[in-house]
């Protein structure tokens, strides 16, 4: 045992290496402050508010929280960028119904 | 009047060309908020969910063009006073013409000065923002002026025939805000009533301000004269001596003393008469209507009021209630409304008329005002 404590000790001395943070889970974002977000956002997108560009910055946390990844982030990102606000309304309502949260 | 902020007014871009939408939405960005629409069926749904305070619109584009989004927005009366700005890059004066002529308020050659466009937008907005505030303010008034119309008019009829085995009731709905059908119940001894049904020429603040002098004169008249032939007589001449703009009531009078109705009418409509038979109209026109010429005089007639029976009087608003494919609701339905006989109180007589003519309107606009009363002895 002291040889392997001996071995270990220079690893264990070795600064830990950069992990890059995972996402925020949906899980651990309150879910009352996505419900808010989706509330917000579809009643922005029914009126084709071109505020919602940069939103897309503003909220991007929240956003990825709701949509559950960078993937499907970007598609909502690409819609409303493009301002095709009613893809992005159905796509902001099938993310936030797949996480059972009512708008 | 307090009239909106241009940065809480909405503007609708619709284009199908993206550069260009960008270009305006930065033109705008910060000054007012900005709905988008890359086509025109988009653009109508998203007018359709939140109407704008201003449309700028694209001419040339796939599918709904600029002309027909235009077009059906001017169809819809809650979208006629939204600006439309046309943003095209048809330069010949007759498209601009046929812009113009489909509504259009503005009309912008491409390719434009942002500078040019920001200084029309905040224009067309002011003039929209201040067109509001005062229909705003003016629906506020008239709101008040309903409500001070309504007050003219007698509330707990109940009380006024208390002790006479009479069951009375009414009610009155103005076409608009204020309208100019007027009724009154007055109890001017133990064992006299008058009542009155009538109706001013027109709508609106002109009809309203008549029928209150109409209705202020009638229950002076009332209290000082026996008979209703001579109430209507003075009526007359008291309205046409101050009636600049010639305007004329219609009205029935009733003198109630017990069974005893007595009625002198001045180009009002008949009455109906319900008991055991069929309802019976009674009581014509006795005289011509007040207010126009002077030194008219008008005859009454008298008819007993046995108990159970129910006396409708009622305006034109009734008989000519319309459906959606504009027929009238005449005095057939009215008369087979009743055929049943009259409701058991004066009440259930009033609500199944007005029942009934609303069934029938099926939601159609209504142009006249709308009065019933109903009269029944216990």
């Amino acid at each position: 045992l002291a040889d392997l404590s001996v071995a270990l000790r220079p690893l264990l001395e070795m600064p830990a290496p950069l992990v890059e943070a995972p996402p925020v889970a949906a899980s651990a974002v309150d879910r009352a402050a996505l419900r808010d977000l989706v509330t917000r956002w579809s009643r922005l997108l029914s009126e084709s508010d071109a505020g919602t560009t940069e939103g897309l910055a503003r909220e991007k946390d929240l956003l990825h929280a709701l949509f559950g990844g960078a993937e499907a982030f970007d598609g909502f990102a690409s819609q409303v960028n493009g301002y095709d606000f009613e893809g992005a309304l159905e796509a902001l309502q099938r993310a936030a119904g797949a996480m059972g949260i009512e708008g | 009047v307090a009239v909106k902020n241009l940065s809480e007014c909405r503007v609708l871009i619709v284009d199908d060309v993206k550069a260009n939408v960008d270009m305006l939405v930065e033109a705008l960005r910060g000054e007012y908020k900005i709905s988008v629409a890359l086509s025109g069926e988009a653009a109508l749904r998203t007018v359709e969910k939140s109407p704008p305070d201003l449309l700028l619109l694209d001419i040339v584009m796939p599918g709904l063009d600029g002309y027909e989004v235009c077009r059906r927005i001017r169809a819809d009366p809650a979208n006629r006073e939204i600006p439309i700005m046309f943003l095209s890059s048809l330069e010949d004066v007759r498209d601009k013409a046929r812009g113009f002529e489909l509504g259009a308020n503005d009309y912008l050659t491409k390719p434009f000065e942002i500078l040019e466009v920001q200084a029309r937008v905040r224009s067309l907005l002011k003039a929209k923002a201040y067109a509001d505030a005062l229909r705003e303010a003016q629906e506020r008034d008239l709101t008040i002026a309903r409500e001070i119309q309504l007050g003219l008019l007698p509330s707990d009829l109940t009380g006024r025939v208390e002790g006479m085995g009479l069951d009375v009731h009414a009610i009155i709905e103005p076409a608009r805000h204020v309208g100019g059908d007027l009724f009154e119940v007055l109890r001017v001894s133990d064992d006299r009533l008058v009542v009155a049904v009538g109706d001013v020429c027109g709508k609106g603040i002109p009809a309203a301000l008549f029928m209150a002098v109409a209705v202020t004169l009638f229950r002076t008249l009332a209290r000082q004269i026996e008979s209703p032939d001579e109430i209507l007589r003075r009526l007359n001449d008291e309205l046409e001596a101050q009636n600049p703009r010639s305007m004329f009531v219609t009205m029935a009078c009733l003198d109630v003393r017990g069974g005893r109705v007595t009625c002198a009418n001045a180009g009002h409509d008949t009455s109906l008469l319900l008991g055991s038979g069929p309802p019976r109209s009674v009581f014509p026109s006795t005289g011509t209507v007040l207010g126009l010429f002077p030194g008219q005089s008008y005859s009454s007639e008298t008819l007993d009021l046995e108990r159970g029976e129910t006396l409708v009087l009622y305006t034109d608003g009734v008989t000519d209630a319309a459906d959606p494919g504009q027929s009238h609701f005449g005095e057939e339905r009215l008369a087979a409304c009743f055929e049943a006989g009259a409701g058991a109180t004066a009440t259930e007589t009033v609500d199944r008329l007005l029942r009934t003519v609303h069934e029938f309107a099926a939601g159609a606009a209504q142009y006249d005002d709308i009065t019933i009363l109903a009269l029944k002895r216990n």
